[in-house]
């Protein structure tokens, strides 16, 4: 694993877009959940989602293969997210990401609903509903332990948190997630 | 409250922090082998631990996929910036070389050609001032050949890049 980490660091270094594209492709739908998590706006996350694997190309020699790709990968992808939502709003960073200070950066759009967009079929409304009752920073941790198996120690790396806020958003946003989609 | 239902509330809040452990961070063989038991006996426990995994089952399921019209714009976009930076190096390692050139150039050559420019401008009785400028062509030749030459190449590779992105087949969706 950290061969292969090392070799794709050394890729990245020259900046080879045949690289890029195989990553692209590897990484597309984890990286573009991830961004709709975060954003609830499919075409915030269509913008982000190019924004990053050109990022990723600039960028490319800072990867060092200490973490995992995507762990790197979905840092980047948060950090532009929350540049995006700083330009947008005049709130601090920190206000941005708070699941206790309301539901964080959702742009305003005058479509029916945002991750709700994505999905179709009556179950998966549902799901679509649900999941975008939840605060942007538990969709997020959820996402990343549920969806893309992650463990811990990554999630807070990504997130920037020490890992009790890391393990606290997780409980709460599970709580909340069983409770919208349970609906207990 | 009595004793017994104090009791009673606090192993059904322990089974509720363990249901939610299990699927965050894990939990210990002797906890699961306690929450299993403890759900086997209580139907409303058992019903929460049914919702917490319905919940996550129903999140691993959820089927959100980029658009291939994303991924394809993003690839374009990706392959244009490479060309970009590819140029944008290989401009900045020419210019430091004409740069490097140049200096060389000058500090090797300024004493001799300022007295050979002399010696020809005495000897062809010529004014101060016609072999001076001579003199004053000659120490910029080198610094307006390469500029004309990197002005040159310039021009050819942007009209190389846009034949190249144009005509490329990029596979759109």
């Amino acid at each position: 694993m950290e061969l292969e980490q090392a070799a794709l660091a050394a890729s990245l270094r020259g900046r080879d877009p045949d690289v890029l594209d195989g990553l692209i492709e590897q990484y597309q739908h984890r990286l573009f959940r991830y961004l709709l998590s975060i954003t609830g706006h499919r075409a915030t996350a269509e913008d982000l989602f190019q924004e990053t694997w050109l990022r990723v190309l600039e960028r490319g020699h800072q990867y060092r293969g200490q973490f995992k790709f995507e762990s790197w990968l979905f840092g980047i992808a948060r950090h532009l997210a929350i540049d995006l939502a700083r330009r947008k709003k005049s709130g601090s960073l920190d206000e941005l990401m708070d699941p206790e200070e309301g539901q964080g950066f959702v742009p305003p759009d005058s479509n029916p609903s945002p991750v709700q967009q994505l999905l179709d079929g009556e179950e998966r409304e549902r799901i679509a509903r649900g999941l975008a009752a939840i605060a942007p920073a538990y969709r997020e941790v959820l996402l990343l332990r549920f969806q893309e198996d992650l463990p811990l120690q990554e999630i807070a790396e990504i997130i920037q948190a020490p890992l009790s806020t890391a393990k606290s958003r997780l409980y709460r946003g599970l709580d909340a997630l069983r409770r919208s989609i349970g609906g207990s | 409250m009595n004793r017994n239902d104090e009791q009673g509330q606090r192993t059904h809040e322990r089974a509720r922090l363990l249901i939610a452990a299990r699927h965050v961070e894990g939990i210990s063989a002797a906890d699961r082998v306690w929450l299993d038991t403890h759900l086997d006996a209580c139907a409303p426990c058992s019903r929460e631990a049914s919702a917490v995994a319905d919940a996550i089952g129903s999140l691993r399921a959820a089927p959100v996929h980029a658009s291939a019209q994303a991924v394809w714009r993003t690839r374009l976009a990706v392959r244009r910036r490479a060309e970009e930076l590819r140029s944008q190096r290989e401009r900045a390692v020419a210019l430091w070389s004409a740069v490097a050139i140049a200096a060389g150039w000058v500090l090797l050559t300024t004493p001799f050609a300022w007295w050979t420019f002399a010696a020809l401008g005495r000897a062809a009785r010529a004014p101060d001032a016609v072999w001076q400028a001579g003199f004053l062509l000659w120490w910029f030749l080198p610094a307006t050949v390469l500029a004309a030459i990197m002005a040159g190449r310039h021009a050819g590779e942007r009209a190389d890049r846009s034949h190249w992105i144009t005509h490329t087949n990029w596979g759109e969706p």
